[in-house]
């Protein structure tokens, strides 16, 4: 009888484990940036998320390459540059998000995280582009996003977990 | 039956009955074995857990990852198959050999003792916990090729960009272990089959043993 308990404690516990590991995402983009393009990060709101974000340029002709964030601030670059980026809960309830994705933010409750570069975009991108359109601009995803001007290799890694 | 041949039937008949022992043996320790590769699966598991952490919250294993990928599921199933081991190596047998040193006195004395009805039914059981033992041990070592090959196949698909998917390992993994565990498979099942004609044979004697007039 002790022994069977045994094996139901354990059981229960790889059923935790897996429950847990579940909600560990990952998600990874390797794509080639040119004209004006847009590296989004995005998850849903009850996900912790860190994306490791690598940009590698390809200067020919002393073309410069140039990094633009949401902020303003702009950085030249010459060699390859890695950040991270950390995305943290916004909602600790794990009810669903209603998403409503955009393009370059693909996100849902089977997929709550995402990383994508979107290639020469045009200027109204950000509005119409990633929420989706005016009358979708709900907040009910998080995203971090910047801008790529020039010719680069973009390499993001993102990790998040919901459970934690 | 001649009383000579009693006692040299009765020592060859109590030599399986020993084994029949071991086998029960396997049966009863069966829930550890499955314990303890619970128990295992629990510790990859939280390793696993660990390892995908790492990279959501970008932290320094201290932990040889790899190293615990392979050595624990190999550790966990070597304990298991000790401990099974042990428990039948624990089993008390022979005890019969003085009785039977009497002779055909003795060897009587031990047949009246035999309830036949629970000598059959432990041979029956006996041969369930060799099939659920085996099947266990084999599970249990597909596991275990399962995470080598997978490991291996992760090497490969870097080192010659070869495709690999969780089919192809899971396949491959388990071809391996009956190939290894053919030998081990014959044995079981010569044994097994041993067991039947000694339930047959056994079935005989009792009607030989009831029809005669032997007297302790």
């Amino acid at each position: 009888m002790k022994k069977a308990l045994v094996l139901l404690v354990l059981a229960l516990i790889i059923v935790a484990q897996w429950s847990f590991l579940l909600s560990v995402k990952s998600d990874t983009v390797s794509s080639s940036a040119f004209g004006t393009s847009t590296v989004i990060v995005s998850k849903a709101p009850y996900m912790y998320m860190r994306a490791e974000i690598t940009v590698i340029p390809i200067i020919t002709n002393n073309a410069t390459v140039t990094m633009i964030f949401s902020n303003g601030t702009q950085i030249d670059l010459r060699d390859s540059y890695r950040f991270d980026v950390i995305l943290p809960k916004s909602d600790k309830t794990m009810r669903s998000a209603v998403i409503t994705p955009g393009l370059g933010v693909d996100l849902s409750d089977s997929h709550p995280i995402d990383v994508s570069v979107v290639a020469n975009v045009t200027d109204n991108f950000f509005t119409y582009g990633i929420y989706g359109g005016g009358q979708q601009y709900i907040n009910n995803f998080d995203v971090f996003w910047f801008k790529v001007q020039g010719t680069a290799d973009v390499v993001i890694n993102g990790f998040g977990v919901s459970v934690w | 039956m001649v009383e000579d041949d009693l006692s040299s039937k009765m020592h060859d008949f109590m030599k399986v009955l020993d084994q029949v022992k071991k086998y029960r043996a396997i049966i009863s320790s069966l829930t550890d074995f499955a314990i303890i590769l619970a128990a295992t699966f629990v510790a990859v598991m939280f390793v696993y857990i660990f390892t995908s952490l790492s990279f959501v919250f970008d932290l320094n294993s201290p932990l040889p990852i790899p190293f615990l990928f392979i050595g624990l599921p190999i550790l966990g199933i070597a304990l298991g198959v000790f401990w099974v081991n042990h428990k039948v190596r624990s089993v008390k047998v022979g005890q019969w050999k003085t009785v039977l040193d009497e002779g055909a006195p003795g060897a009587i004395r031990i047949l009246q003792e035999l309830n036949w009805d629970t000598v059959y039914a432990e041979i029956r059981y006996a041969k369930l916990g060799f099939w659920l033992y085996g099947l266990a041990k084999t599970a249990a070592f597909w596991l275990l090729a399962f995470t080598i090959t997978w490991f291996a196949g992760g090497y490969l698909v870097s080192a010659v960009h070869w495709s690999f998917n969780l089919t192809i390992a899971a396949l491959f993994s388990l071809v391996l272990v009956l190939v290894l565990e053919k030998n081990d498979f014959q044995r079981r099942y010569d044994q097994i089959g041993q067991l039947d004609s000694l339930l047959w044979e056994l079935r005989w004697f009792d009607n030989d043993f009831r029809r005669s007039d032997f007297q302790a």
